[in-house]
């Protein structure tokens, strides 16, 4: 290497001009991968959903649109409660362990923060279809006098009670989901979004 | 120089490619060690400046490509979600129209360097020849990417072109 010639003036400004040149296109790059971030559409359309429950009587089930998915709000009737309770024997995971489909605190009995309010993912578990909603007990659901009421996957025959849990023996594996969601007021409920924060 | 361990490494790995692909001596013919003349002045900085301008072009293109839609009904909303909701999208777009009309500012002092120092004269017609060449084309890309968003000014813009070729004699009203 011909080092000795080399003029040092001229190597450090190279090596100057190098090492700008390096930092600007840092620079430069930031709005070029920052450009492949979710937009302001694409988060626009994952934001959370707030939803006025104060309407809704019991045993009646309002769906309401959350990032495409249909969400189920129930506001069950204290014999749907008991009935939550009657026949535990026919459910595959009555104590909801799956700890993926639902969050901490709707790990419960209920399946909810608030006892009588279900808020659900009204999708079935086992390939997508939306279920049928049985919700009323007895041969009015043309499921058998037996029924209890809850949720009937016209697909291929799943069948979850009122608190979202799957029966046994059925295709779907696993308890409906249960969305992130927290209560604004006693009648206002975002979904999408609880005290950790966004979903 | 070479006396410490790391650039003992640093040395070997560029002999190992330099011994398989000639990445040294393709450097130093091509950038560090090409013969320039003494008195270049500023006039010659518009060619390297022009291949940057198409570095910027392509980069800001391609970005630019990820969020728009090539369709006549929905091309001008995606350039409209490009303004608004794609983070820095706006700035990826102005630097791609400005940068279009950068691009024939560069490219006019360049020429403009050609004919102050006779650039185009013998025995150097035929670059002079491609240089043209390489004009059209980039006239004929820019026009087309004025065309993109597809909004009234495209559309006009179109017409007007349109009817520039409807302008030659005998095959202009085939053409257009």
């Amino acid at each position: 290497m011909g080092d000795e010639d080399v003029d040092s003036r001229r190597r450090q400004l190279l090596i100057v001009t190098t090492g700008l040149g390096l930092v600007g296109s840092g620079f430069a790059a930031v709005p070029f991968v920052k450009s492949m971030q979710p937009s302001a559409r694409a988060k626009a359309a994952g934001a959370p959903v707030e939803v006025d429950i104060s309407g809704i009587e019991p045993g009646q089930l309002k769906t309401v649109e959350w990032r495409g998915k249909p969400v189920w709000i129930l506001r069950r009737t204290p014999e749907m409660l008991a009935s939550l309770k009657a026949d535990l024997e026919v459910l595959a995971d009555p104590e909801s362990a799956v700890a993926a489909q639902q969050p901490a605190y709707a790990q419960n009995a209920t399946r909810s923060i608030k006892p009588e309010v279900l808020v659900v993912v009204g999708i079935c578990t086992h390939l997508g279809c939306s279920p049928d909603k049985r919700v009323e007990a007895g041969a009015v659901s043309r499921l058998g006098s037996d029924w209890p009421g809850g949720f009937f996957c016209p697909c291929h025959g799943s069948k979850f009670d009122l608190a979202g849990r799957v029966y046994r023996n059925v295709p779907a594996p696993t308890n409906l989901v249960v969305p992130p969601y927290k209560y604004l007021t006693d009648t206002r409920v975002v979904i999408g979004e609880d005290q950790k924060g966004a979903a | 120089m070479a006396t410490s361990a790391k650039a003992g490494v640093l040395q070997r790995f560029v002999g190992w490619i330099d011994e398989r692909y000639p990445m040294t001596s393709t450097w130093e013919q091509h950038i560090s060690k090409y013969y320039a003349p003494k008195n270049f002045n500023f006039w010659y900085f518009f060619g390297s400046l022009a291949l940057i301008v198409l570095v910027v072009q392509l980069l800001t293109g391609i970005f630019l490509t990820m969020h728009y839609k090539p369709d006549t009904g929905l091309a001008f909303a995606s350039v409209e979600y490009i303004m608004r909701d794609v983070e820095w999208g706006w700035l990826i777009r102005y630097m791609h129209s400005t940068g279009a009309s950068l691009f024939f500012v560069v490219v006019y002092l360049h020429m403009f360097r050609a004919f102050l120092y006779g650039s185009h004269r013998g025995p150097r017609e035929l670059l002079w020849v491609i240089g043209v060449v390489i004009f059209i084309a980039l006239m004929a890309e820019a026009f087309m990417g004025y065309l993109l968003p597809w909004g009234n000014m495209s559309y006009w813009g179109a017409q007007v072109i349109i009817s520039l070729f409807d302008a030659i004699p005998v095959i202009g009203p085939g053409l257009a």
